[in-house]
């Protein structure tokens, strides 16, 4: 299958000869949706952060459609697009401004811009919004800019780092309708998230870090398999598997 | 809760951090600049005191200008956004931290209508040889002020815009008739105009609707923007890592941001004109530029006219030095597939244009103001070239040398 995404032996962290990451190797193939799942401070943050290039891997290589950072920083940027766990938006600029301002850094043509930022807002019911400021927005609406602004794109790897935090029940539903249906076309999806029950039903595989390591991963049954609780839900699974880490 | 003690540690906290950036402002030698503008102005303003006309019009200049002071009414209140949550259970013995916050807004407030005075007084007491005693037109004045502050602190609990904007409109025209029947020497009309604002606030107050202490979500949102001016100043000389940034939608100023082509190397023009023209920055520009509009056609003097344009400029300038600061700890431009260094050149192009539009407006109302076109061009082809080179080369090459825009 094809690769969008691969980390090879990663480690890395926040300072050198510290490595908060230690030899993470694991993939995302075109059309898979690949769950990161851990407990607090496990290092999903710290791992998507070395994928988006705003750490430095101190070991190991990461590509992303075939590319290294290095090789080709522009490409390796137009592949994929991320939304953070914490809403970060320009407080100078309106919903419809960071979709202008994301559509241009990308490359959009206009025309194309117009009709995905209309569905887009929407699907996720912000178009009575589209003129508002971050400030008069809740956690939630700021989650939903974040979210819009990573479809609009339509890259084929898509990072996102807890996806459901603050958003409504109709904001949930619509955004996994998203992901299945960019999915069908093809689209890769990095999800960290601690929902483990809904990610169960969507992601193909998962990886499960703890410490900064990856203690397991595959599809949900090679799991069960790992943590020795054939037919248990992820979560039992999950618990399992980092008990038996901290062992 | 002691609040008197809160508001103690408060503001040794807030002078504690404002010394550290004091301390970068004196090292950048701007009080050096300041009082040598200072010198030259006062020097400027005796020698032209000795032939300005015995019937100027110092009204237009005092009344805008006094009555501005005075009748703002902010109240520095130290307040923070974690305070509706910790704070807003102790609201009830809140009184002791806001008379404190009263009376040292009053202390700096009072001081700069004192100055502001000082300075017209020369000229009032020459075209007005009967003018009233100053210690008596200044105490009037702080009276006016602190009354204007009281307003300011009911003003913080009143739930809607549409009363503070009343209640702040009703001060303002009641400083402003009371300076000019203070200047006038109708001391009687003017504490007659005082006491029935003063009346008229009070029943203005008791028909709106009112918080018990405060309205939690105003204040805290006040203290927000007195702060960003406080950081912005301090902006101009460091990094301001705290600058909470004010918006202002400006849908006139930033609509001109559509006229940039939607294309990726535009990304960062795009951002940074629509950051700027939204920003305090961009305010003060504004607001400069109309004070040397009004300048130049109050003082038709070609000394004061390339005074007037040669500040106006210079103060500007030194608003587009802050660009650099936006949006430098933000991740998302280094996800973008941008080239990094359009981001540079983009604030260079916005402080070129900007800078550019201010020339040729002041010129075109110095030249509407002297009915002549010589200096005017002069001054606009000078303008021009002040705005290449610092676009182009001391911006640019400052840019190059910051660390944090260097993707």
């Amino acid at each position: 299958m094809e690769k969008m995404l691969h980390l090879e032996g990663v480690s890395g962290g926040y300072r050198v000869g510290k490595p908060v990451l230690k030899s993470l190797t694991f993939e995302v193939n075109k059309g898979e949706m690949v769950g990161l799942i851990g407990l607090n401070g496990a290092g999903k943050s710290t791992t998507i952060k070395h994928i988006l290039g705003l750490l430095k891997a101190q070991e190991g290589t990461i590509r992303v459609d075939g590319l290294t950072l290095a090789e080709d920083p522009a490409r390796y940027r137009a592949a994929c697009t991320y939304v953070p766990e914490s809403p970060e938006l320009y407080d100078e600029l309106t919903i419809r401004e960071h979709l202008e301002l994301t559509g241009r850094a990308y490359g959009l043509e206009r025309d194309a811009f117009e009709s995905r930022a209309e569905s887009l807002l929407e699907t996720f019911r912000m178009k009575e919004k589209e003129g508002a400021f971050p400030a008069h927005l809740s956690k939630g609406m700021r989650q939903k800019v974040m979210i819009m602004n990573a479809f609009l794109v339509e890259p084929p790897l898509y990072i996102i780092d807890e996806p459901f935090l603050g958003l409504d029940p109709l904001g949930i539903r619509s955004l996994l309708e998203l992901m299945a249906s960019f999915k069908e076309k093809g689209a890769s999806f990095l999800i960290s998230s601690h929902i483990l029950s809904t990610i169960e039903a969507y992601c193909d595989r998962f990886v499960v870090l703890h410490h900064g390591e990856q203690i397991a991963g595959g599809t949900l049954e090679e799991l069960q398999s790992q943590a020795d609780l054939p037919g248990a839900r992820l979560d039992d699974v999950f618990f399992r598997l980092v008990q038996g880490g901290s062992a | 809760m002691e609040t008197r003690t809160l508001w103690s540690k408060r503001l040794g906290g807030f002078w504690k951090e404002a010394s550290m950036y004091w301390s970068y402002v004196l090292r950048s030698g701007f009080h050096s600049f300041l009082l040598l503008a200072l010198l030259a102005g006062l020097i400027g303003y005796a020698r032209w005191l000795r032939t300005a006309p015995a019937d100027f019009p110092v009204a237009w200049i005092a009344v805008p200008l006094l009555g501005w002071l005075i009748g703002r009414g902010p109240v520095r209140t130290l307040l923070h956004s974690p305070d509706r949550v910790f704070l807003l259970p102790a609201e009830a013995a809140l009184r002791p931290y806001l008379d404190r916050a009263l009376r040292y807004s009053f202390a700096w407030q009072a001081l700069g209508t004192l100055a502001a005075l000082a300075a017209l007084w020369p000229l009032y007491a020459h075209t007005h040889p009967a003018a009233p005693p100053l210690p008596l037109v200044a105490a009037l004045f702080l009276v006016c002020k602190w009354a204007s502050l009281l307003a300011g602190l009911q003003e913080l609990r009143l739930s809607r815009a549409r009363d503070r904007r009343l209640l702040r409109g009703l001060a303002y025209t009641a400083a402003a008739a009371v300076v000019y029947a203070a200047l006038e020497r109708q001391a009687a009309v003017a504490g007659l105009i005082a006491l029935a604002a003063v009346a008229a606030g009070w029943l203005l107050l008791r028909r709106m609707e009112r918080m018990a202490v405060l309205n939690w979500e105003h204040a805290i949102g006040r203290e927000r923007a007195q702060l960003a001016r406080h950081y912005t100043f301090f902006s101009w000389f460091t990094d301001v890592e705290q600058l909470p940034p004010p918006v202002r939608p400006r849908v006139w100023l930033a609509g001109w941001t559509r006229r940039i082509p939607f294309r990726a190397d535009r990304t960062y023009a795009y951002l940074f004109a629509m950051t700027f023209a939204r920003s305090e920055a961009a305010g003060i520009l504004v607001r400069t530029t109309i004070v040397g509009l009004v300048f130049l056609f109050l003082f038709p003097s070609p000394l004061w006219q390339t005074g007037v344009f040669v500040v106006v400029l210079a103060l500007s300038a030194m608003q587009y030095a802050s660009l650099d600061q936006l949006h430098r700890y933000v991740f998302w431009p280094k996800l973008y597939p941008v080239d990094p260094g359009l981001r540079s050149e983009a604030i260079v192009r916005i402080a070129w244009t900007g800078l550019l539009v201010q020339t040729v407006v002041l010129a075109a109302a110095w030249a509407l103001a002297a009915g002549v076109w010589t200096a005017p061009l002069a001054a606009l082809a000078a303008g021009a070239a002040f705005a290449a080179l610092y676009s182009f080369a001391y911006l640019r090459k400052k840019l190059k040398q910051h660390p944090l825009l260097q993707l």
